[in-house]
């Protein structure tokens, strides 16, 4: 049983022309105390996936179940009970953090939400949070100015779990850290899901984020996800082109080469037929013009009981289980 | 914390407010008596000693009734406001509060409400609840609620969309404490302000009422109907009508001036001003002349730039700050030069200091700045423009900024070639659409027609790379030019640098915060922190040899696809420490794991190790480094 299961999430976003959706069918699992990262580009729908997952977003259609119930377009009570078991932590902790109340009463209050707590018992709930999250208890007086950059994440995380919640989900939650603190956040993570069996759904653009934080990956390419795996065997024997451009830009390999012909990317308004990466597709129509398939018929990913799997027409086949 | 300090001028406004509700207060007791007394001896006087004011037809003071209606104007303005005020606040938080659907249409209806006209509103009200002070007072908040509403809806709609709304949203707390805790207290400031400026307003449009005999009836007055009575005989005896109308104007003024100060206030409670420092101003004089520096690593004939002991100040309130502290390096002739390091390290302001993009009240100080060996700040301006035009192309963060919106790719990248190089239109075209082709940028000619918001990011930045090119430069400073990027983006405009550097043997510096970029692209990193450079190397020696703590600790906190798994992340503890508060020592002890009594005394100087290899650290690491001199004794 999975505590979270989305099934065929689809988001519309925009309105008149720029309507577009921006989530289209997106199906993931993450099993208890597991870790999922959602690795994608700017525009590929990652984010409002999350928020779509957290209820921040309405749902066009599809399912989002938490312990096999479904709580897509969850209204009032509901959608409180959803959102209480399912945190989400914002990408950056100056902008999510209410910059008029202390950190203790923004845990605090995330605390008592939904249910009665003294003083005291507030008071010693915050304490106990910030010690979790690695922070002095005596931070809970100061507003989120007087901290860091990485110290406002982690009293951001720890807002997040004052409500006790089954999954966190960590939508770029170090993209806006310098690199000397991002550490820090990175280790608290996977240091929680140890410790407290918390289920973590990553969102990045970074793969090295990822591959530090979960156990699998699922790469989403405009408002898809093109491939699904273990991570290291995601990044070890990646399927679909894109990923393995996405893994060749992250290790920065082979900048003096010789450039392959470069495509138009697609515009996700009018997303192309067949394949949506075919027109910037190195093994596509683009180079081989008798590739048509990638045209005419979308790759719809492989058989639902393999582990690795690939929106892709052409898989190289030493790969494919 | 620190309040922001008031001007003399909100002081003296703010003691005139005070005086004003003290009036309000005491005005009636004491002057009540004498405000009443008829004196049929001196019925429309003018202005003497004993009636600074004159007298009204039934011989009354009128200074007196003028301190007197200062209670009822003041108390009519307040209630008009706060009422209008009042019902605009709820008004306006319903399009939040209510939702999508039903807030929509609140939203409409506020809309309808602003479209009729104010004034009109207030007179029809005022007739209909009845002639007098309470119809006025309601008929004018009725008035001033949907402007008021409107301000408070928008204001809402900004905090509502904001990322910590929507975490306090997804901790299930409820709709009114989300509104009083989060969204409230983030509108107020601008609220108030508003607010008091209506209280002047209404006291203005009070007034007005009144006057025109639609507010205050007899025998209560306030300074409009004052003013109504003055009016009459304003060619015989004006101060019967100044008297109102200066005290009117006098609590306007007020009003607003005091909504000003307390919004200011409201506001200033997150806002830290910079302490004023000592220490940072006698060392900013320290490292530009004083201390000795090394000269630049590789200095030869051929190099393209040469920095040497470049300062960087702003002149500010709180004292000078020195963001970039005695830089010192070289570019040769198609050098790969990468300067990395963490946000305020000073690694931007270089790379504007050398292109001359320090705007005052920045100064740049240097021993030597050149260019192919002609030093910048010895030459005549218009040669200095020139020589930086022709031989040096920067390339931003953000490629929006550096073009223009409204004009084509075609005239933005052939704009140069005209300008610098006299070529014509046509040949200016040809030269743009080879240089886009050069930069691999698909279907170069169709793009010479489009605008730049017609493009993707990635393809603004090679425009903007493009654009930079064409006058040949021989060195290209490009500050963050993939950080907006996507990675895959990245590695396209990455490529693009590295196949300009090798085609034309254009020197690039890379200036950015990812040392794994820098190390893949560079030939040689120079390492930046509070400021300074703290060590240089061989970008492919970096892993290997890296001796300066802050350098081996940047590269070990730096996520990599190949990490140890099984280990937790190395971070740096503590911060860079702030621009006013650069300790004397070296500047990194505070973080450092091996800083001694001696770091934190006494700065350590960039001491050249080898070729291209330099570092700033009293316990530099590694075993293939020489140890210093001081060191031994020890």
């Amino acid at each position: 049983m999975n505590i979270l299961s989305v099934r065929d999430l689809r988001v519309r976003v925009g309105s008149g022309h720029a309507a577009m959706t921006a989530v289209d069918g997106v199906t993931l699992d993450l099993p208890p105390g597991g870790a999922l990262g959602l690795v994608g580009e700017s525009g590929s729908g990652k984010s409002t996936c999350a928020r779509a997952i957290v209820g921040l977003t309405p749902t066009a259609g599809g399912q989002v179940l938490l312990d096999g119930r479904d709580y897509a377009g969850a209204r009032g009570r509901h959608l409180r009970e959803l959102r209480r078991r399912v945190q989400l932590v914002f990408q950056d902790p100056r902008a999510s953090l209410n910059p008029r109340m202390t950190v203790g009463e923004a845990i605090g209050e995330a605390a008592a939400a939904g249910r009665r707590l003294s003083r005291q018992a507030r008071a010693a709930e915050v304490a106990r949070l910030l010690e979790q999250v690695a922070l002095d208890p005596a931070h809970a007086q100061v507003r989120p100015g007087a901290l860091s950059g990485g110290q406002r994440q982690r009293v951001a995380l720890a807002r997040a779990l004052a409500t006790r919640p089954d999954v966190i989900v960590a939508d770029e939650v170090t993209a806006a850290l310098d690199v000397s603190v991002q550490g820090s956040v990175l280790n608290l993570l996977r240091r929680l899901r140890a410790e407290t069996g918390l289920g973590l759904l990553v969102i990045s653009h970074d793969l090295a984020v990822v591959r530090y934080l979960c156990t699998e990956i699922a790469v989403m390419q405009l408002g898809r996800i093109v491939e699904r795996a273990p991570t290291p065997m995601l990044l070890a024997a990646p399927q679909h082109p894109y990923t393995r451009a996405l893994i060749e830009a992250a290790t920065l390999t082979g900048l003096d080469g010789e450039q392959v012909a470069e495509g138009e990317p697609p515009d996700p308004l009018h997303p192309p037929s067949g394949c949506r990466y075919r027109t910037i597709c190195p093994v596509g129509p683009l180079v081989d013009e008798s590739r048509r398939i990638c045209v005419e018929l979308d790759p719809a990913a492989g058989v639902d009981g393999r582990r690795h799997r690939a929106a892709c027409h052409f898989v190289p086949a030493e790969t494919v289980v | 914390m620190e309040r922001k300090r008031l001007s003399p001028a909100h002081v003296a406004v703010l003691a005139v407010f005070g005086l004003l509700l003290a009036l309000a207060l005491v005005g009636p007791i004491v002057w009540g008596d004498r405000a009443e007394a008829v004196d049929l001896e001196a019925l429309g006087e003018g202005a003497s000693w004993a009636h600074p004011f004159g007298t009204d037809d039934l011989g009354r003071d009128m200074f007196a009734r003028v301190l007197v209606a200062t209670r009822l104007s003041l108390v009519l303005a307040l209630l008009t406001a706060g009422l209008g005020c009042g019902l605009g606040l709820l008004l306006g938080l319903l399009p939040t509060m209510l939702g999508s659907h039903l807030g929509k249409l609140a939203g409409s209806a506020i809309g309808l409400l602003l479209a009729l006209p104010g004034l009109l509103l207030a007179l029809l009200v005022a007739t209909i609840v009845g002639v007098g002070a309470t119809g006025a007072v309601v008929g004018l908040a009725v008035a001033i609620a949907p402007a008021f509403a409107r301000l408070t809806q928008t204001l809402a709609a900004q905090v509502a969309d904001s990322e910590y709304v929507a975490a306090a949203r997804m901790t299930g707390i409820s709709l009114p404490r989300l509104m009083a805790r989060h969204v409230l207290p983030n509108i107020a400031p601008a609220l108030v302000l508003q607010a008091a400026m209506t209280i002047g307003g209404a006291l203005l449009a009070l007034s007005a009422l009144s006057f025109l005999g639609l507010g205050v009836q007899e025998p209560q007055y306030d300074w409009g109907a004052l003013l109504n009575a003055g009016l009459d005989r304003i060619y015989v005896t004006p101060a019967a009508a100044l008297g109102p109308g200066i005290a009117i104007i006098i609590a306007g003024i007020a009003f607003n001036v005091t909504g000003d100060a307390f919004a200011g206030a409201l506001a200033g409670e997150t806002i830290r001003p910079a302490r004023r420092s000592g220490r940072g101003r006698s060392r900013s004089a320290a490292a530009s002349s004083a201390v000795p520096a090394n000269g630049p690593s590789t200095a030869g004939s051929d190099a393209v730039l040469q920095v040497d002991g470049l300062s960087v100040a702003f002149e500010g309130d709180g004292g000078t700050l020195t963001p970039v502290r005695d830089v010192s390096f070289s570019v040769g002739a198609g050098e790969r030069v990468g300067i990395v390091g963490e946000s305020g390290s000073g690694k931007s302001l270089t790379a504007l200091a050398i292109a001359d993009l320090i705007e005052p009240p920045g100064t740049v100080q240097a021993k030597r700045l050149a260019l192919h060996g002609r030093d910048l700040r010895e030459l005549p301006e218009r040669e200095r423009r020139r020589l930086l035009v022709t031989s040096l192309a920067m390339v931003f963060q953000d490629p929006l900024s550096s073009l223009n919106p409204v004009l084509r790719i075609e005239r933005q990248v052939g704009e140069a070639a005209e300008v610098h190089l006299g070529a014509t239109r046509r040949q200016a075209r040809v030269r743009a659409v080879e240089q886009l082709r050069e930069l691999r940028i698909p279907g170069a000619a169709r793009r010479m027609g489009q605008h730049p918001h017609e493009l993707s990011g990635g393809m603004r930045q090679r425009v903007t790379i493009a654009m930079g090119l064409t006058t040949r430069p021989s060195l290209i400073v490009a500050d963050e030019p993939t950080t907006a990027l996507d990675v895959t983006v990245q590695r396209q405009v990455l490529r693009v640098l590295r196949r300009v550097n090798a085609e034309h043997g254009t020197a690039v510096v890379l200036i950015s915060h990812d040392i794994s970029v820098i190390s893949a692209f560079c030939e040689r990193v120079l390492v930046m922190y509070a400021g300074r450079v703290v060590e240089e190397l061989a970008a492919d020696r970096m892993h290997a040899d890296a001796a300066h703590p802050y350098t081996r600790a940047l590269l070990a906190a730096t996520p990599a696809l190949d990490a140890d798994l099984d280990r937790p992340l190395a971070t740096i503890p503590g911060r860079q420490p702030a621009l006013d508060a650069v300790p004397d020592g070296c500047p990194f002890a505070p973080r450092c794991v091996h800083a001694s009594d001696r770091c934190r005394e006494r700065l350590p100087l960039l001491e050249t190790l080898g070729e291209g290899r330099r570092v700033a650290c009293w316990h530099p690491q590694g075993t293939a480094l020489p140890v210093p001199e001081q060191e031994m004794k020890r």
